[in-house]
This record gives structure tokens, sequence and C-alpha cells, in this order.
């Protein structure tokens, strides 16, 4: 544990020192949210909300209620990108050095998920400036989900494709799932039915019942937040071990006992 | 004329054994596959207190050798039998560009174990060795890639393991460091480390006790 | 030419890039495009339906192309100063590295104005297809700009995303009246023109030409910059 605790902490640190990040980070959201709302106009519309009931609201208050999640989902997803990118193979030397695999991860995706609230807490706090949404518990919870899953998503996309794959993968995908399909300012107000199926539904719905409900209703909405978030954690968690961990089994190291490592695994060699 | 270098008493044995190794790779486009064989049943052994140099063209497979001895490829076919502890010094230096080089240090005291006494004692006297002290609090992106190469080198020597595995450990070095490297060598090796070097060019052959030239995918000795 | 060719292929390397270069416009054209028009009516802005579509080809090219500009500069430079000094010249090399940008941006930008096109009846296409091409080139240069001043690449990613987004949102169409600084204002102003069935006035060809061979100089200033010598 004592090892999880050390490169947290030298991880955290590494982040630390890049204060053009840490600036991106802080300023994006305050210019993109802060700027969206001001700008949208107090045009009356009527939404659909998670457990049948419907509202009258206004253009500018929906963007308000989600310009965060946007923001935090593309910014969380990025972070996740290039956070697993620039880890890989220096955190496989650890390995190789002694750490288990899960515990040259386990740092990793702890600065992971810091980055996630980072933004969450920027985004959500900035939005508070221009809207206030009925209920700030679920609301804050439905963005954190929401930059849970895509950091997530992120550093799949990271592991799997190349950095400009990742990246378009990344910023498009947020972008068409929670700043188009999601979003009740077109279309009928409510997400198409094949909307459900993206990763941004859950968390949508969640936050859209949050702000304009005086009750929260969106139990489902948030279960199925829950499931992606706990489904892409445990695919992150597989694929990224694999990927960081080295082929001979470890002999647990006793005092004084032999600790050789023999392994004779591999394929029966193809006839020529 | 050269002593001879005493080899290993029978009694300690063979520290790191490679028997048929093999390994190809699939190399093109989707629609035109090609299987490269780089090891083709690549067989070596390295004892306790003996250094091994491994040489090869370049694209022999040296490094897919190491790599697969460390563990970071896995082989098609063959045995490695190798120790638990080991040190590894890759090619390219595999460190984080934020972190210092006092900070590398403590984060590699923690993956070999090494209590507080331990690592600051072995840390202390590869500064020395090597010659860098004065940049314990430098980070790695303000290196110059000799001084890497000197964290790179020190990080696998951290906790004076059974068998040390270089690849290229001089990359980058003066004359002088150059020199201290082989004398720091020398001094592990008749301490009982077993040592593996793996270059594309040996000049100081006289101080190996064998080596093998990696070639169509075989050691041989030369 | 073989400078250019081995420039674009590092690009294409990584698994699905090609793909995801022309997957990726397609999809967003597809899907946004509907949806635009709104937008920009809750914006402030005045979109008609089909000049909407037609911008999100423009945008889609214009992301593509800045993060691809933006690699292209950040993860070369030692490499492309090495060349340099071989014997290429810090002219030669940049101009192969913006060349290599612009065919992998064309590729993008073609995917997207094909979208368009089959999903909307536009009346100028070659006049949407010009100015789609215009932002592709806009956005090289912006994303090579970031890249020869940002190394990082989630630093970079992130800048690359901040001027679009600022741009986006400072507009014609998009904002009540398009900001001096929208980097992209010339070209989106052809595209709407395109999509509302109305042809663009010599003058403003003209501008276009003019921003768009700026855009270029700035390019290959940023890459000679970044490749040349310093004895």
């Amino acid at each position: 544990m004592n090892r999880v605790v050390v490169a947290t902490r030298l991880g955290f640190r590494e982040q630390a020192r890049r204060p053009l990040l840490l600036l991106l980070l802080v300023g994006l959201p305050f210019f993109f949210i802060t700027r969206a709302i001001a700008q949208t106009e107090q045009l009356p519309r009527s939404i659909g909300l998670p457990g049948g009931g419907e509202v009258l609201t206004n253009m500018r208050d929906i963007h308000g209620a989600d310009m965060a999640a946007i923001t935090v989902a593309f910014l969380a997803g990025l972070i996740g990108v290039f956070v697993m990118q620039s880890a890989r193979q220096a955190d496989r030397r650890l390995v190789v050095a002694g750490f288990r695999p899960r515990e040259a991860l386990a740092p990793r995706l702890l600065v992971l998920g810091a980055g996630a609230v980072l933004v969450v807490a920027v985004s959500v706090a900035v939005t508070g400036t221009s809207f206030a949404p009925n209920l700030w518990a679920p609301f804050i919870l439905g963005n954190l989900l929401a930059g849970l899953i895509y950091a997530m998503l992120g550093a799949l996309a990271g592991a799997a494709l190349g950095k400009l794959g990742a990246t378009y993968v990344v910023l498009f995908g947020a972008m068409l799932d929670l700043g188009i399909v999601q979003n009740p300012m077109f279309g009928t107000g409510e997400p198409p039915a094949w909307g459900a199926v993206l990763p941004g539904y859950g968390p949508g719905r969640v936050i859209l019942d949050a702000a304009f409900s005086d009750h929260f209703h969106a139990w489902g909405a948030l279960a199925i937040s829950i499931g992606w978030t706990l489904g892409l954690a445990v695919a992150v968690l597989v694929l990224l071990e694999r990927l960081v961990g080295v082929e001979l089994d470890r002999t647990p190291r006793s005092r004084g006992g032999d600790t050789r490592t023999r392994a004779s695994r591999g394929r029966t060699p193809r006839p020529r | 004329m050269t002593p001879a270098i005493p080899s290993a008493p029978p009694a300690l044995a063979t520290v790191l054994r490679l028997e048929g190794v093999r390994k190809s790779f699939k190399t093109g486009p989707p629609w035109h596959r090609r299987r490269l064989d780089v090891l083709r049943g690549a067989s070596l052994h390295v004892d306790a207190g003996e250094l091994v140099g491994l040489v090869g063209e370049n694209g022999s497979g040296k490094t897919v050798l190491m790599q697969i001895i460390v563990g970071l490829l896995a082989r098609d076919a063959g045995t490695v039998e190798r120790p638990a502890r080991l040190g590894y010094c890759p090619q390219v230096p595999l460190l984080w560009d934020k972190l210092t080089v006092d900070e590398h240090f403590r984060l590699f005291a923690e993956a070999y174990d090494l209590d507080e006494g331990a690592a600051a004692h072995a840390r202390t006297q590869l500064l020395e060795e090597l010659s860098f002290a004065k940049y314990l609090d430098y980070r790695v992106e303000d290196l110059s890639g000799g001084t890497r190469q000197k964290l790179n080198l020190a990080l696998a020597l951290l906790h004076e393991p059974e068998l040390l595995l270089l690849d290229e450990p001089y990359a980058g070095f003066d004359w002088e460091t150059y020199l201290r490297f082989w004398q720091m060598a020398e001094d592990r090796r008749q301490q009982g480390m077993a040592i593996l070097v793996i270059s594309h060019l040996l000049a100081e052959r006289e101080r190996l006790t064998r080596v093998y030239e990696l070639r169509d995918g075989r050691c041989e000795v030369v | 030419m073989t400078r250019t060719a081995a420039f674009a292929r590092e690009q294409l390397r990584a698994p699905f890039t090609l793909a995801l270069l022309v997957a990726v416009p397609v999809v967003f054209v597809t899907v946004s495009a509907g949806v635009l028009a709104d937008f920009a009516v809750a914006l402030g802005g005045s979109l008609a339906a089909d000049a909407a579509s037609t911008l999100s080809a423009g945008w889609a090219a214009a992301f593509i192309a800045g993060t691809l500009g933006f690699f292209q500069a950040a993860s070369s430079r030692g490499a492309d100063r090495r060349l340099a000094l071989a014997g290429a010249g810090s002219t030669r090399v940049a101009l192969s590295r913006v060349s290599a940008s612009l065919a992998l941006a064309v590729v993008a930008a073609g995917a997207g104005f094909a979208a368009l096109v089959l999903r909307t009846d536009v009346a100028h296409p070659w006049h949407a297809a010009a100015a789609v091409l215009a932002f592709a080139v806009i956005y090289v240069a912006v994303g090579i700009v970031i890249g020869s001043l940002i190394a990082s690449p989630l630093e970079g990613s992130l800048a690359v995303a901040f001027v679009f987004l600022l741009d986006v949102f400072s507009g014609p169409g998009m904002a009540e009246q398009a900001a001096p600084y929208s980097v992209s204002r010339k070209p989106a102003d052809i595209l709407i023109a395109a999509g509302l069935g109305q042809g663009s006035p010599g003058e403003e060809w003209l501008k276009l030409a003019a921003v768009v061979a700026a855009a270029l100089a700035v390019s290959l200033a940023a890459f000679a910059w970044t490749a040349r010598s310093r004895a």
C-alpha cells in the first residue's frame, strides 16, 4: 500500500507541475460556460423530464443546466486520453521493477479521477453564477458521473487508438452525445429513443431532472449512469492491466527462499 | 596481458537461462500481412559473477530478446529462467519528465521494496559513482541526454540485483563516465552479480566473460 | 513529395486514424446539421436550417485540421530540425509539413463536404467546397502555431479546442454580430451564403483568398522557425 501512496503523491506532483494545463482546465470551462449561457436568448421552451413530467422553461436556463456536462465530458475525456498515453511506457518499467500492475495503475487512475473532479468543480461553480438548479446534490452527482464516464472512455480511446484518433473520438463524441443528442434545446425536448444507448444519456437525464424538478425522479437514469461508470471502470482496469503487465509471473519474494522464476509458456512452433 | 577473468564457482549456478526462444511479428497492412521472424530459437546463459555481452547488427533482435527476458514482450516459444529480482536499464530511458532525479529514486526504492536506510545508502553511492549528485533536485525534462542515461542506469542498480540487464547503457556518456561504467560493472561482477550487456558495438571485449552474437535469430558464442 | 508523403503517413499509422478522419466529419455533419439552426437562434444568431447544415461541414473540417496541424508541429520538432540540418533546409521541411497537414485536412474536409451534399441540397456546392477547404487551411495554421508553442499533447489539444470554441461562439450565424477575432469569419460567411442559395461577391472571395494566403504563410513560418538552425 505504501508504494501506491508514494506513486500517487508523485503522480499528483507530476500533474501539478504543468501550469498551462491547470490554467486551461480552469479557464476553458470558465470561458465556455459563461459565454454560452450569456449568449443564449431566453426563448421559451417546453421540455420533458424523467418521470413523465414537463416543464416550461427557456433556452438560457436549459443551456445553463447542460453546459457543465458538455464541458466536463470533453475535458475529462481529453485528460483520460493523455494521462494514460503518457504514463504507459514508464509505468511498465515500474512493473518490471516490482510494482504489481494494479499498484502502477491505481495512482494513474486516481490522478485521472481527481482531474475529472476538478473540472466538475470548476464547471459547476461557474454554472452556479448564472443558473441555479433546483436540486444541487443530484446536479453535481450527474456532472461527476458524466466526467468519470468520459474520462474512462478517453482512457480506453487513448489505449486503443493513436493520439489523433482518440482526440477526435472523445471531442466529437462528447459534443454529439451531450451537446446534441441528449440536449433538450433541440428536437422535441427529449432525447430520441436511440439516444438511450449513448453514455451521456444517464447523466444527462439526472442533470436535467435535478435542474428543473422539485423532487428527484431520475432513479433509472442514475442507475444507468452508475452502471456505465462501473462497467467502464472494469474495462479500463482489465485493459490497462494487460497493457502495463509483464509476461512472466513473479514468484513472491520469500526471505532466503528460491526466488527464481521459470516460465515455459509458449505456443508450439509452427512447422516449416 | 589481460588477467583471465575468473568464472563463477560451479556452486553458484546459472542466474539467467534462455532455451529456444522464438519470436515473430506480423507486419504490413491487413490485406497483405507478412511474418517477420526475429528470434528463431535463441539460447544463452549467464552465471553469477559473469559479465556477458550480446552483440548483433542493427535490427538483429537484441532489444526484442531483452524485452522478452524482462517480460515486456511475450515470446512465441522457448523457456526463460531468471530471478524475480533483476535490474533493467532500457535503451530508451523510460522516465517521467516532470519528476526530479530524487523522486525517481524514491519511486523505484518503493518498487524494489527497499527500506529507507538501504535506499538512501544506495542512492548516495550511485550518485557518487556516476557523478551526478548535483542534479538530485532537477526535473528529468531539464537534464541532458547523458545525465538522463546516468539516472536510467542508476535506477537499474539501486537494489543491487542478482541479474543486471543493460541495453546500450552508455549511449550519451562522456569518456570519463564510460570508463566509470565499466569499472562499476567489473566491481559488481566481482561481487557475484550476473550482468548481460547488449550493444551493437563492444569495444571492451577483454572485460567480458563471454560474448554472444545474435545472428539469424540465434545466439552463437564468438 | 517523398517528405510530404512520409509526414502524412506518420500521422496515419496509429490504428484507425484514417478511418476516423473520414468517419468523424461524416457523423458530425449528419447528426448536427439538423439542429444547428435551432442552436443559432438560441444564441441570438440568425441561421436558416440549410445555412446551418453547411456550417457544420466547415466546423468539422476546422477541428480536424486544427488538431492535425497541432500534432504535426508538436511531435516533430527535434526530428524536423535534424532533417533541416542534414541538408533538407528549414524551408523545404516546412513546405513538406504544411503540405502533409493540408493533404490530410483535405481528406477530412472532403468527407464532411460529401456528407453535406448527400444530406442537403446546397445551391452553390463549389462555393461551399472552397469555403470548407478554407476552414481547413485556416485551422491547420492555428494548430501549427499552437504546436510550435506548446509541446504537450494535452495542453495543446485543449488550446486548439479553446480557439475552436471561441470561434464557433463568436462566428457568423451563431452570434448576433461576428467578432473581429473569429478566425473563420470569412469562410463562414461564404458557407452560409452558399447554404442560403446565394453567391458571394468578388470582394468576399478576395478577402477569403487573403485570409487563406495569410494562414499558409503563418503555417510555413511557424514550421520554418521550429526547424531552423541555431548556428
